[in-house]
């Protein structure tokens, strides 16, 4: 059996966090993160519970979230985000800790896995088949895809980065906290309760951040990995009808190069892992108004 | 007269479109049902040079389109942007 996170007791994870640093899976990817900062021990505690440690001496990131200095820690502190001892942002506000942590994961992964395609979507499964969910912030993507994962049979493969393998032409599970924004907070809340939380940040830059913890099934399930069916664009759009309509394939190649961080470098490459993941895949637009009720049938519908 | 030049081109056929990816500009491009029709008579004239007539006459009569002169010189300016044809 592997040990967890959650394996760990407070103590522990502030004790390696403050030295040597904690190994665990954030996804598909091993990191090695240092922290002094009590909201990322908390973090970790809550959002990466169920993720298993790894002992190895290799990480593909060794990060460290650490607070300013000086002047710094006292008037308007700030939080730095590094990789390999290099800071790739400004210093974001001390509250903002958690959301920094996990955007800087997300950066590390699109500027530097290009042995995938990483396309800015969501992905869930049910039934052996792979949604692939891409869409721009606001459009509801990450909405859909909380309320699918918390939905009887749906597992998460991914929030924010879906990892396409082209060599073995697969998705590779990447699941992390789901990043949910403003209002599509408390929607989730409400309507998922058992769901977990990380604390509500607000005035960020993308507005009032929470994220909600992965399911202990979908970790487990990492390393079952499984061939995209459908590619659909989700649109959330208020008082408006639910509507699936089918898309061309040329129309979803556009989008989802558009959609993948990583296409223009991959080349050849890229043109190749977007014509798979279409060969095998039904492409859609879904416009849905907010009813996640609808929206789950909708997509039980598309899977059974 | 235009040519075909596609040595440096993928194809992703997704009919009636097609998805094109120039290889050395890096860039991709969808092609409408049209334009796609029309980079199908080049690719059939096996390297012969054509005139926008032989590809009107291929259009309307193989291909069914309505179409007028000066939209297939459009089309045809359109896919020597891309540089899948090239005027000889």
């Amino acid at each position: 059996m592997r040990k967890k996170v959650s394996d760990l007791s407070k103590t522990e994870i502030d004790n390696l966090l403050g030295s040597k640093g904690i190994n665990f899976f954030a996804g598909a990817f091993k990191v090695n993160l240092k922290s002094s900062v009590p909201a990322v021990s908390q973090g970790i505690q809550l959002l990466y519970a169920n993720s298993i440690l790894h002992e190895e001496s290799f990480s593909d990131f060794h990060i460290e979230i650490k607070a300013s200095r000086g002047l710094r820690r006292w008037i308007r502190p700030r939080v730095h985000f590094s990789l390999n001892e290099n800071e790739p942002f400004f210093p974001m506000p001390y509250s903002q800790a958690v959301p920094l942590l996990e955007w800087g994961l997300n950066w590390c992964v699109t500027n530097h896995c290009h042995q995938y395609l990483v396309i800015h979507a969501a992905v869930v499964e049910k039934n052996g088949k792979a949604v692939v969910l891409p869409g721009t912030p606001g459009s509801g993507k990450s909405t859909l895809c909380a309320a699918l994962v918390n939905s009887n049979g749906w597992r998460l493969l991914s929030d924010e980065l879906a990892i396409y393998d082209l060599k073995n032409n697969y998705i590779i599970p990447n699941p992390r906290p789901v990043s949910l924004k403003n209002q599509s907070i408390d929607i989730i809340k409400r309507a998922f309760p058992n769901s977990k939380f990380s604390p509500t940040i607000h005035d960020t830059i993308k507005g009032s951040v929470a994220h909600m913890q992965p399911s202990a099934s979908s970790i487990d399930e990492m390393n079952n990995y499984c061939r995209p069916s459908h590619v659909i664009f989700p649109k959330y759009k208020q008082n408006s009808n639910e509507e699936l309509v089918e898309l061309s394939k040329g129309d979803a190649f556009i989008q989802l190069a558009e959609h993948s961080f990583n296409y223009q470098i991959l080349c050849e490459q890229g043109f190749e892992s977007i014509s798979m993941i279409l060969d095998q895949s039904a492409c859609f637009k879904y416009i849905y108004d907010g009813d996640l009720h609808v929206a789950i049938q909708q997509m039980n519908r598309l899977v059974s | 007269m235009w040519v075909l030049n596609n040595k440096n081109f993928l194809f992703y056929e997704c009919f009636p479109e097609l998805v094109v990816y120039n290889q050395v500009t890096r860039e991709t491009s969808l092609l409408s049902a049209i334009l796609s029709s029309i980079y199908q008579i080049f690719e059939e004239s096996h390297g012969i040079k054509l005139s926008e007539k032989n590809v009107l006459d291929a259009l309307t009569s193989q291909y069914n389109f309505e179409i007028d002169d000066a939209t297939v010189k459009m089309n045809l300016e359109s896919l020597e942007k891309i540089s899948l044809i090239e005027p000889v």
